[in-house]
Order: C-alpha cells, then structure tokens, then sequence
C-alpha cells in the first residue's frame, strides 16, 4: 500500500467509506449483544446510578413500596419479597447472580434468600440461599463438616467423613438416631433420599376430601397395598380474563422425584375476553399400579380454579407447605406438624378467631399474613376454623384428620426453626456470604438454572425474599423500617449455549 | 464570535460535504436502529438511549443548514 493509493480517492470517497465501516461495526455491534455467539455475557446495575446510557437489563425493584429510595445512598429492602426482572437479548441456561448488601435486618429476619421464577401458574421461585444467620451461628457452636459447598452440623462429632454420612443417608439411618433421621435432622437447602415408612404398617384404606381448596397444592401420599386411584374434581371459577390451565403430576419420592405421570387439561376458552358467567366443572382421574411407598401430588392451578373434592385410595395423605379451604362456609378443623401458622384472609368476610394448638389468634386483617406461634407446641396440633377462605401456610403439612397425618420429611430450617435437644444433626447446601472490599457490606453469588425458567417478553423475573420483614408504613409512598437490607449491586452472569452449539443443533 | 466559527464549519467545500456527510449518516444510523429495535426490541434501547443520537442529529441538521445559507450567501 504506498500513499499514493490512498490519495487518488476522492474526499468524498473517503469519507463515505468512513462513515460506512463506522455504520457496520455499530450495527455489528448492537447485532453481537442480540446473539451473544460465545454464550456467555453479564449484566450488572450498581448503585447509586449517575447517568445512563441506556435502559440498561436490570430493572428497578417492585412493588415499590417495599423499597425505599430517597433516604440512603443505596437502595434499602423494607419489605418481602422483592422483585426485579431482568431482560436478556436470548435465552441463557444459567445465571450466577451476584448481590453485594448490607445487612441492617435483626434477629427476626435471620434468612435472606434469591431466586428466579421458574413457574408462572404457581408463582414459584427457584430460591437460594443468601445468607442464612440459623446456619451461621449454630456453625460457632457444632462441629463442621464440609464438602464443597455442602455442610453437615453436628452437635456431638460424631461423622469425620463426609463418605460415611452418605452411606448411612443412603441407607436411611443415622448414628445416635433410634427415632429415625427425621427426628434428630434438620435441613436446609438439601434433599436427602426419603425412607419414610410409617409407624402403623396397616394397609391404605379409601379417602375421600370434600372441602373445596382453591389454587395451587402439593401433596403426599403413602401407598401401601394398594393400587393408586385419585381423583380430582375442579372448578374453574372463571372470574378473571387469563386462560386456567390444570396440570396434575405424580412424582416418586423413593426414586429421587421421578415423574410418573403427568396430567393436563388445557383452557378450551377460546375468547378469554367473552363474558362467561358460568363456572365450568373437570375432572382428572389416574391410575396406576404403583410398589408401595412415598408419592409426591402435585396440582398445578391458578387462583381462580378450586379443587372441589380429592379421592383417593391412600388415606395416609397430606398437604404440603399450604391448604386454603374455600368456599364451604362451615367451621373446619385441620392438623398440621408444625409449631407455627401463617395464616391470610382472602376477604374480610373471613375475619375471625381462629384456634390454634388450645390457643385462641385473632384474625382481623384482610389480605395480610398473620403468624400464629404455639406457646406450647406439640407434634400434631389442631388447626380450627370458624369460616373457611383462609390460606395457610408454615414449613409443614396439613391433614383432614389426625389419623392422616404424617411427615415424611426432615424438619426444615426456616425463620421460626428453633433448635430442640432432638436435633443432633442440620445439613444444608450453603456457604456464608464473603465480605466486600468496603467494611460492613457483604457479597455472595448464587447459581440459578434459568433453562427452567420462566420468560415473557424477553425478561426473567427474579425474587429477593427476606421472611419475616415487614414494611412498617406500606401506605405511604416509600416504606419506612428499620430493619432493611441495602443493596449496592447486582450483577448477573449469564451462560448458555454458543452460536456453533445452536447451529449444530439445529443440523441435527 | 457565532459568524467567525460558522465560518469555521464550513470554510471550504470539503467543510460542507462533511457536515452533509455526516447528517447522511446520522440518518442512515437512526434508521438502521429503529429498524433493528423493531426487529428485536430492547436491544438497542438496553444499551443505548436513541434520544442522545436524535440531538445529535438535530444539532448536525441545524449546523448543516446554517453552513449551506453562510455558504450561498459568501456566493
């Protein structure tokens, strides 16, 4: 290339031709950030934020009265849960999200936890742990054994190999447990193999549940010496314009959550917008001949479907984590394991007394959760309601009758978990939060598989949920507590398939 | 002072063709974004606020009108 070459071009050439290759690498650019071909990108948004240049991919947190932006440098969480939603330019497999906070929460908010939705119809989030001050503290105190991000505490040293506790998990047995696993472990963030027998061997007899439960149930059955028939009878109440979908799944707890069976019936509407006064009937029926053992039931509604009556051929059946009777308007009672209730009112109409383990809770708040602590908390207590409509929730199950309760599953540790003399062993999938570069800030990351997550309109929806914290002013404009978590920055990396796997895979 | 440095915008030919040029294009550029915004939106948006090159271009545009008078009128 000698000067000359360059010179013979014309001004207008040149600058034409400059213009062009600028024109290219911008649209190149922008082309590049769509298809992501190496697979891999992060985002991040940090605060306070100055000037930007863009939208930017993380967006504010919502519902905004939980978040309060005005009296601090830094963002601060006053209420649970928080959303933000994340747009990504493609679909991504994985997601390592990285928090940097500062904790101002006390005793009573000891769990901080994200995640991402990976169920619309439900809304459920994916979550893990942030920071877990249970785990934390009790690690000062017990002895520890780690491997890799995995923790067993134990209150005597009784495991030195992590190979060890494996083999007696697998067999369902544990050292200095003659009650069984799930009376001396707790766990938090790990799912361990189910051996659950229970302790009267007696055949299944026939179930049958008439109390109407609106939206969305999980449950466990436990078969033995029979064929498994449920049935479920539905109504969709068709009071809102979004299309009820019913999908009911049968996973085998023994054999790691297998999926037996899947059921669905989708919405047959076919203008969602058309007045439909009528609430229309389903039904979904299976069977199957199934070995004896743990099943897991899980009911995939929105709110505005009911399961009017549940029939079963295992009467050893619970609801797991949440029950809400509807609609029967007569007094009801239930049992559950747990020593705590959370219950909310779906309508002022059910304001009430509600009985709960002897004890007598007030409910006089419509649309708020209320946590109802037994004083004197036993293995089964009595739930009785006066009027039904209520959701109930806590980090047990719920039966019809005492008879058919049990819990297949160690105890979980969570806001309420109190530690008894029991309890000699807590296992957990979690490490502690690293600290920042600045004093008092604190940083951790967590991976979330966002191929199972859910997406609309280029967007992924992820949660920060710190239980048990409540905004102290949710009627005003910014919420005003004391105990909040400050927020500094977030930053997602995202990973997934590369240009060349997606091409091959679209040869294939 | 504004008559001495629109005479230095646009002095000579060349000084005019660039400003044409370069609002040619801003014109292209803006096009070629809200083309690529519609085809999959966000992604320009997400990094970049289309407003900022607007000003730009109207700012080129009003440079570009005012050299082109300057230019006519010096004739």
């Amino acid at each position: 290339m000698n000067k000359s070459f360059f010179t013979k071009w014309s001004f207008l050439f040149k600058i034409r031709l400059f213009f062009g290759v600028f024109l290219f690498i911008i649209i190149g650019a922008f082309l590049y950030f769509k298809v992501v071909p190496f697979g891999q990108i992060t985002y991040s948004r940090t605060y306070p934020e100055f000037i930007k240049s863009g939208k930017g991919f993380i967006y504010g947190f919502t519902p905004t009265q939980r978040v309060d932006l005005k009296s601090g440098t830094y963002p601060k969480l006053s209420g649970d849960p928080v959303y933000f939603s994340v747009f990504t330019p493609r679909t991504f497999d994985q997601a390592k999200l990285t928090i940097t906070y500062r904790n101002n929460l006390s005793a009573p908010e000891p769990i901080i936890e994200a995640g991402v939705l990976t169920d619309k119809i439900v809304w459920h989030y994916d979550l893990k742990p942030v920071q877990n001050d249970v785990i934390d503290n009790l690690k000062k105190s017990w002895s520890v054994l780690k491997n890799g991000s995995k923790i067993l505490l134990q209150k005597n040293n009784t495991y030195s190999s992590w190979a060890d506790l494996e083999a007696d998990l697998n067999k369902g047995t544990l050292k200095d447990c003659p009650g069984g696993i799930n009376a001396c472990l707790a766990t938090y963030n790990y799912e361990i193999p189910s051996f659950y027998q229970p302790a009267d061997f007696r055949n299944s007899l026939p179930l049958v549940i008439d109390t109407p439960l609106r939206g969305a149930h999980q449950l466990y059955i436990y078969l033995n010496n029979a064929p498994l028939h449920l049935e479920f009878s539905f109504i969709n109440l068709r009071q809102d314009k979004v299309a009820d979908p019913i999908t009911v799944n049968l996973y085998d707890v023994n054999d790691h959550n297998k999926l037996i069976v899947t059921k669905y019936l989708a919405d047959d509407r076919k203008d969602l917008n058309a007045p439909t006064a009528d609430s229309i009937a389903e039904k979904i029926i299976i069977d199957e001949n199934l070995k004896n053992g743990l099943y897991k039931v899980e009911i995939k509604v929105r709110d505005d479907t009911v399961i009017k009556r549940i029939e079963s051929s295992a009467d050893k059946l619970v609801f797991i984590n949440k029950v809400w009777p509807v609609s029967a308007s007569l007094p009801l009672s239930l049992w559950t394991d747990a020593p705590y209730l959370q219950a909310k009112l779906y309508s002022p109409a059910s304001r009430q007394t509600i009985n709960f383990s002897g004890e007598d809770f007030i409910l006089d708040k419509a649309y708020e959760q209320t946590d109802l602590i037994a004083h004197n908390p036993t293995s089964t207590a009595e739930i009785k309601l006066v009027k039904d409509d209520v959701i109930l929730e806590n980090n047990g199950v719920f039966a019809f009758s005492k008879g058919s309760l049990f819990n297949p599953v160690p105890k979980k540790i969570d806001r309420f978990f109190k530690l008894n003399n029991n309890i000699k062993y807590v296992l957990a999938d979690y490490e502690a939060p690293l600290s920042y570069t600045e004093p008092e800030f604190k940083t951790q990351t967590v991976e979330l598989n966002t191929k199972a997550a859910y997406r609309e309109a280029g967007k992924y929806s992820f949660m920060l949920s710190i239980p048990g914290l409540k905004s102290s002013d949710i009627s005003g404009d910014t919420a005003s507590s004391a105990d909040n978590l400050e927020i500094k920055e977030i930053k997602i990396d995202f990973s997934g398939r590369t240009l060349w796997q997606k091409l091959f895979a679209l040869n294939n | 002072m504004a008559e001495k440095f629109i005479k230095k915008l646009g002095r000579t030919l060349t000084g005019i063709l660039f400003w044409r040029e370069l609002f040619y294009f801003l014109n292209v550029l803006l096009v070629s974004l809200i083309i690529l915004e519609m085809i999959a939106p966000n992604i320009v948006l997400a990094y970049f606020n289309i407003n900022y090159l607007l000003i730009i271009y109207i700012i080129v545009a009003l440079i570009l009108l005012i050299v082109t008078d300057y230019q006519k009128k010096s004739e």
